[in-house]
């Protein structure tokens, strides 16, 4: 139960903050309740746009989900894109930042160089991708030439499309780097001194200082490209439609093509509910394990 | 305010508020309220939307046919729109949504799609009582717009495919341009003599294929092949014919006589940059090609090859105009219907301007005269008409789309290249099962 603001002064506050909070609110309520709680209710029927009122179907799309092939091949190479990007992706973003928070001179323009990608829209990322994957005229099959390498067809070949897509992520881990960055900087330095002055040495001081007082931070990563891993699409959508032969159909590309090209607007809301489900489910399973590994300076205190 | 009110008031809200969002999210679902009669407003100031999806060279044609109309019919406003990016993913949502313009482009394999979901008008009753004449269009595709026996669009216009050659690469290389004459074995061995390959790259290709399915229908119908059984209930692509024929494609870029996907340098059309000799032509890009090439080398186009069953069995498809059965004036739209596919018309639209083939056979004198009165490549583009006479034909059927999202995943590979390890029986048996799948499934 919301406790109300007990003095005039607390109360208009608050009634300022709902102004303030009241565009967003009207725009969630118009735009993006409506055709939430609208998908939920298709998910339940066989609406395929036609102009009839929709056929309630019960569970009958999620149970036919269960034996959809192509439901299982989207799960399947999200799932693969998620455990190949997530883990190098993270190692990368945090070394990344532990090499930006050093003094050094210019630092700040590395760090704004690093960051750069993650301000770059996915349309844009996916055509400047295209050049640097292109077959024959792509800089990284030059450089894989120096070495022998025989050119790769990345984007049209299935046994190494994932791989492409891997690349690409990791390209943008500034986005990641930038957070790591503000957590590794609210470390206060006494830890640091106290460590040093009981002997610790310097990967002591980081596995037993960075880490611990760094894991929130990692969680609050951990979990956002967990969610935004699981929604993968413009990037496959422009660059390979899900193909070849469905090595990038991620989840959000069938969404899309169940949705605007079979118009099977059901069968697609089922997907998508599902989605919902999947993301909610694992990111419940992190914050159930964070307590195992997620260290909170001030509960600590507080318990002791 | 007690703590009870407020919580008491902030529920209903929220029951109010979601009621609303439901009935917002659902009233798109909701049937289109019936159109009005237009007799009764038969002169009263109306207005009509006409939304297209071309090029912006296009516009002043479509305009003039327009103003013809209003000029005619004072009382008709007609907004004209052209929508060239994601047309077809604006189609569907006003589709869905029961918003459709009154009059919109359709391709002739969406008739069917758009034609069962009731998003536009059966034509048929209105074509009879106006005595449209049905033999001047093509057969093959009134085919295609006819859903259950009845007429759903009137047609714009009608394509196939030839293949257009660079004149000043044969003669450099004093080979004898074709004449269309040939067979699919003469098109490899021509484009193969036309193929460099230097320090272990090419720099030119031979030819080069699309991969689109409904190009593909006709290819394999000339190899005796088939794509679905003859009423459509079953899908016959994993045949020995077909293997066959999609063998003999793959090695046509696995042999490098035709460039992989991704091979091409990015942004970059390959026969208007002289790194193909020949290539796949579609009839309606007659415009665009004269505009991108201009004066850099001279080029023609000629037929398709024969395939094995001495046919070229060429695939066609078009466009055609369909009306939203949401319009609140189907009858003055399908006045407009009626004036935009008229011989005039088409002749503004098509023949003068030399694009495709137009929709209506009595076009064809006009558009072959332009042509020839332009003396501009490709000189030979009556041969795209000339192709129609043993043109494959059939109508697409319902599932259509989805049949291609399938096709791009499972046969595309075989024809475009980038995976060396494609293997044709297998990806046809793939192909085969899981259309047969979705068949079943409506």
């Amino acid at each position: 139960m919301i406790a109300l603001p007990k003095t005039p002064r607390a109360r208009r506050e608050a009634l300022e903050g709902y102004i303030f909070l009241l565009p967003w609110l009207l725009g969630f309520l118009l735009f993006t309740a409506g055709p939430l709680l609208a998908s939920f209710y298709l998910g339940f029927t066989s609406y395929r746009g036609d102009r009839s009122w929709p056929d309630w179907i019960g569970f009958a799309n999620f149970t036919k989900l269960f034996q959809d092939e192509l439901f299982w091949q989207s799960l399947k190479v999200t799932v693969i894109y998620a455990v190949g990007f997530l883990p190098p992706g993270m190692a990368l973003g945090f070394s990344i930042a532990l090499l930006m928070n050093q003094r050094v001179k210019g630092v700040s323009i590395f760090r704004t160089i690093y960051y750069l990608p993650s301000v770059i829209t996915g349309v844009a990322v996916a055509v400047l991708w295209g050049f640097v994957f292109h077959k024959e005229f792509g800089i990284l099959n030059s450089v894989l030439e120096w070495f022998g390498v025989t050119p790769i067809s990345w984007l049209f070949n299935s046994r190494w499309v994932m791989v492409a897509f891997i690349i690409m992520g990791l390209w943008g881990v500034g986005d990641g780097m930038i957070i790591y960055l503000a957590g590794l900087q609210g470390i206060p330095t006494e830890l640091y001194e106290a460590a040093s002055i009981d002997g610790a040495r310097r990967m002591r001081r980081f596995w037993n200082v960075t880490i611990p007082m760094m894991s929130p931070t990692l969680f609050f990563v951990l979990v956002t490209a967990l969610i935004k891993t699981f929604q993968i699409f413009t990037t496959a959508y422009i660059m390979t439609r899900g193909g070849p032969n469905y090595a990038t159909y991620f989840f959000s590309v069938n969404i899309y093509n169940t949705t605007f090209v079979s118009l099977r607007f059901g069968y697609a809301s089922a997907l998508a509910w599902l989605l919902f489900v999947l993301i909610f489910l694992l990111t419940l399973l992190l914050f159930r394990s964070a307590k195992f590994w997620v260290f909170y300076a001030g509960e600590k205190e507080e318990a002791a | 305010m007690s703590k009870m009110s407020m919580r008491l008031n902030r529920r209903q809200f929220l029951t109010l508020a979601g009621a609303g969002a439901i009935a917002t999210g659902l009233a798109a679902c909701v049937p289109a309220a019936p159109a009005g009669d237009a007799g009764e407003a038969a002169m009263e100031d109306i207005q009509i939307q006409f939304v297209t999806n071309h090029g912006d060279a296009e516009q002043p044609f479509f305009q003039q046919v327009v103003d013809n109309f209003t000029d005619a019919n004072p009382h008709i406003q007609v907004d004209l729109l052209n929508v060239s990016a994601e047309y077809y993913t604006k189609i569907n949502t006003q589709g869905v949504g029961g918003d459709l313009p009154d009059i919109f482009y359709t391709r002739t394999w969406d008739v069917v799609p758009y034609a069962s979901k009731e998003w536009t008008v059966n034509l048929q009753p209105l074509a009879e009582r106006d005595n449209i004449d049905f033999d001047d269009f093509w057969e093959a595709e009134l085919e295609q717009i006819v859903y259950q026996g009845d007429l759903y669009a009137l047609p714009y216009d009608f394509s196939n495919l030839g293949v257009a050659y660079n004149i000043d690469i044969f003669n450099e290389e004093g080979i004898e341009v074709p004449d269309g004459s040939w067979d699919w074995d003469g098109l490899r061995s021509l484009a193969e003599s036309l193929t460099i390959r230097e320090d272990g790259r090419t720099t030119r290709w031979g030819w080069s294929a699309h991969p689109w399915p409904w190009v593909w229908i006709g290819i394999i119908a000339a190899n005796g092949g088939a794509l679905l059984n003859e009423d459509q209930t079953e899908c016959v692509m994993n045949s020995p014919e077909n293997i066959e024929t999609l063998s003999f494609f793959k090695s046509l870029w696995s042999d490098g006589i035709i460039p992989e996907q991704g091979a091409m340098p990015q942004g970059v059309e390959g026969f208007s940059a002289g790194l193909l000799a020949m290539t796949t032509m579609g009839s309606w890009a007659t415009q665009w090609r004269r505009g991108v090439i201009g004066d850099k080398f001279d080029w023609d186009v000629t037929a398709y090859p024969f395939g094995s069953e001495g046919r070229r069995a060429v695939s066609a498809g078009g466009g055609a105009w369909g009306i939203a059965t949401n319009s609140n004036h189907i009858e003055e739209t399908w006045q407009f219907n009626v004036h935009l596919t008229s011989t005039e018309s088409t002749n503004i639209l098509i023949s003068e301007p030399v694009r495709s083939i137009p929709g209506r056979k009595s076009s064809v004198p006009a558009w072959t005269e332009a042509a020839a009165r332009e003396d501009l490549p490709p000189r030979n583009v009556e041969v795209f008409a000339e192709m129609m006479e043993d043109a494959y034909s059939a109508p697409f059927p319902a599932y259509f789309k989805d049949l291609e999202t399938i096709w791009f995943n499972r046969v595309a590979p075989l024809i475009a290249g980038g995976d060396p390890s494609v293997d044709v029986a297998e990806s046809l048996a793939k192909f085969q099962d899981e259309v047969n799948e979705l068949i079943a499934s409506y």
